[in-house]
């Protein structure tokens, strides 16, 4: 019997508002564990192939991990998958904060929402208590109002997941929010949200969790606390959230500035992490057991862009800012409030917008277009209105709200040529000829591009001792020099099966694999006193590796190959034109030929062979 | 000697009470030299360890957006125009 779970599982039939519980299944966490692996295993099985992602026969799933609500440091976590209507392939999004650990308490571990409502409605889940419940109340609000609406029809202590307008006109990257402001964003799973018109999942969970090992579990949870407070990066990461990324980025030549052409921002120091703390900052805060606090808690005091609310985080700095050549910092933190508000992924915003801009610049796309909206860089009344009009696809905000692939389709003029996205989904915030294990990492993500899939920032800035340990002295120093192509598709292999665990586990990516404090032998040690789950670190690996296999063959099925693995050819062919990463380009395909070798996969084909998929009982 | 513009970030630059000053120095030992004269041994607890007298884990020094320990460490040499950046602990995405 498996402990440190909820114990059962929540089918929610939206076509017949029928609700089933059905218990969690010990065979599948031996072989997938939760969180991201179970939602791999049941949403392969189940969303049929050819099917329109925005139509009722896509299945949308949330997870909490095995360890989500414990007591391991920054222990979170939840995932949302999908197919993707951005993508047209896996979708898969996760988000920190209170609203996972609450559903574990009230005793689930996933729910999976068939079928689409006629009417809109909402989920209220009161411990033993699941209800449909209708959404006439908050259908049409933003994500805040009906934060507030219904925790105060339910109760100050429920938690809130929800989609925001967006998510209800079906923007190709509309998130799915919780806890006000945090953000299962990438995938645009939000728009599958509300192509079921389901408005939000309202949890209240009185449980308890029964621990495998009480007094083992208190111990070890007591070291691990103490590891992680003792990390230099832990007072760092309170103090500066993810913001001063921004500072790191530009001096690595890793900042996208005017959509990717260049991986610098003269004006960085504007939208700095040191900016926003000294200027902005109300409080750090942080999500359940997290001793990192990253999350921000910001205000703009004047007009025009006052708000309080929480944010920033570097990606939105850069997607917003920087990538839009936009210095000013005070329309960088108002848009990304608006688009929590809202409901949508930063990155493709910004992305998509920045796309248009150098589409503007280049002529390709006019006023007329526009409607008459000037989109010179670093317009940041444009940005502002734009993310509006995206929201609610009012005139041109209902081009970019199709995200820059689809819009570049529509608009065509060579447009196409300044979308920088791998299958459809915008590039995020790293610059990859400066890093590139990021490139390899961004063509090689289940979900599109994505860099935290793999995460591979162990050559970021200086973790030669973890890449010593994790993988032998050998590899150094290639493997941990950001411009050397060398070894990274080991690095991004190894990356992915720790990051899909990580994410199957329920806690932060932060304490994890930046710092990367904890590894498999702690999540090993963890799963035995806090579920009674005996699985080595070498089964945690292989389970990893199960997981990313079957992302892969979900791909593969809707037609995904080699072909596909591919970067914008502004990366590849055209060198950086300045700073530190000046005159690099990202050497993709011997990239690529390493890690298909590292993974099992035919390297012609970039499918996993019929030898790889036996080996991890996929056949 | 080299004259190269430093610049200091978060907790550094507090320490620092400056963003970035111009230094001039051979190479990555002699600017350390330097800053110590400069800002005193206060500062320098910040940037290094006391055991190794070398800089604290995960903070960095690099030359040009390339860590010291990619070049030749603390005898790497400087040239007129480099840009030096010391970083406490950060990274991410
Ligand atoms: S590090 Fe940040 S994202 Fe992770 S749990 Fe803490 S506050 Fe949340």
């Amino acid at each position: 019997m498996i402990k440190g779970i909820g114990g059962e599982i929540l089918w929610v039939d939206l076509d017949k508002s029928h609700i089933d519980k059905r218990p969690v299944d010990d065979e599948t966490v031996y072989k997938y564990l939760l969180g991201a692996g179970l939602l791999s295993k049941v949403l392969y099985e189940k969303i049929p192939l050819g099917i329109d992602p925005l139509s009722s026969k896509n299945i949308l799933g949330i997870a909490t991990g095995l360890l989500t609500a414990s007591m391991f440091p920054q222990a979170s976590r939840h995932v949302i998958a999908g197919l993707s209507p951005l993508t047209d392939i896996w979708g898969e999004s996760h988000a920190a904060g209170f609203w996972g650990p609450e559903l574990k308490l009230a005793g689930y571990d996933a729910i999976f929402f068939t079928g689409a409502s006629s009417d809109p409605v909402y989920l209220n889940i009161h411990d033993t208590e699941v209800d449909l419940l209708d959404a006439e109340p908050v259908w049409g609000r933003d994500v805040f109002e009906t934060d507030d609406i219904l925790r105060e029809r339910h109760g100050k202590q429920c938690r809130v997941l929800s989609i925001g307008q967006a998510g209800e006109n079906r923007v190709r990257f509309a998130a799915i929010m919780n806890d006000r402001d945090r953000a299962s964003a990438r995938s645009g799973l939000g728009a599958v949200m509300g192509s079921k018109r389901m408005k939000a999942v309202c949890v209240r969970g009185t449980g308890r969790i029964e621990v495998a090992q009480p007094k083992e579990y208190l111990r070890t949870m007591d070291r691990f606390y103490e590891r992680m407070l003792a990390n230099p990066f832990t007072p760092e990461r309170a103090k500066y959230g993810t913001t001063n990324l921004v500072e790191l980025m530009h001096n690595i030549g890793r900042l996208p500035s005017y959509n990717m052409r260049e991986g610098v921002f003269d004006e960085y120091e504007d939208i700095s992490g040191e900016t926003i703390t000294e200027e902005y900052l109300v409080k750090p805060r942080a999500d359940w057991s997290c001793l990192q606090r990253c999350g921000r808690f910001t205000r703009v005091k004047d007009r025009p862009y006052k708000y309080i609310g929480g944010s920033p985080e570097f990606e939105s700095q850069s997607s917003l800012g920087s990538r839009c050549g936009n210095r000013n910092v005070e329309s960088v933190l108002f848009s990304h409030h608006l688009a929590n508000q809202y409901g949508m992924d930063t990155i493709s915003l910004g992305a998509t917008i920045s796309w248009a801009m150098e589409a503007w610049e280049e002529g390709l796309i006019t006023e007329e277009d526009t409607g008459g909206l000037d989109l010179d860089w670093g317009n940041h009344e444009a940005i502002v209105k734009l993310v509006k009009m995206i929201a609610f696809r009012e005139g041109f905000g209902d081009l970019l709200a199709e995200g820059s692939y689809r819009a570049a389709q529509k608009i065509g003029r060579g447009s196409e040529e300044f979308v920088m996205a791998v299958k459809k989904q915008e590039i995020a915030g790293q610059e990859p000829r400066a890093q590139k294990s990021m490139g390899l990492a961004a063509v090689t993500a289940a979900r599109g591009a994505d860099h935290l899939y793999a995460f591979p920032v162990l050559d970021e800035a200086g973790f030669d001792d973890e890449i010593k340990e994790r993988f032998g002295k050998k590899y150094l120093p290639e493997m941990a020099d950001r411009l050397d192509p060398t070894y990274k598709g080991i690095m991004v292999k190894e990356c992915e099966d720790y990051m899909v665990m990580i994410e199957s586990v329920g806690v932060c990516k932060y304490g994890t694999q930046i710092p990367p404090e904890f590894y498999y032998d702690d999540i090993s040690e963890a799963l035995r006193v806090h579920n009674g789950i005996n699985l080595s670190p070498e089964e945690l690996q292989e389970i990893g590796e199960r997981i990313v296999n079957l992302n892969r063959m979900f791909n593969v099925e809707r037609g995904v190959t080699r072909r596909d693995d591919n970067l914008p050819k502004r990366l590849t062919d055209v060198p950086s034109p300045r700073g530190p990463a000046k005159g690099q380009v990202v050497e993709l395909e011997p990239m690529l030929d390493e890690y298909y070798r590292q993974r099992g996969w035919d390297p012609e084909t970039g499918i996993p062979t019929e030898q790889t998929l036996k080996r991890l009982g996929l056949k | 000697m080299a004259t190269v513009t430093v610049k200091f970030y978060a907790g550094i630059r507090e320490a620092a009470g400056m963003r970035s000053k111009e230094f001039e120095a051979e190479d990555i030992s002699g600017l350390l030299s330097s800053l110590r004269e400069k800002f005193g041994d206060e500062f320098m607890d910040v940037l290094l360890d006391e055991e190794t007298g070398e800089l604290k884990r995960f903070y960095s020094c690099m030359v040009n957006g390339k860590r010291i320990e990619l070049l030749d460490g603390y005898d790497t040499a400087l040239e007129d125009g480099d840009r030096v950046a010391f970083f406490p602990p950060v990274g991410g995405g």
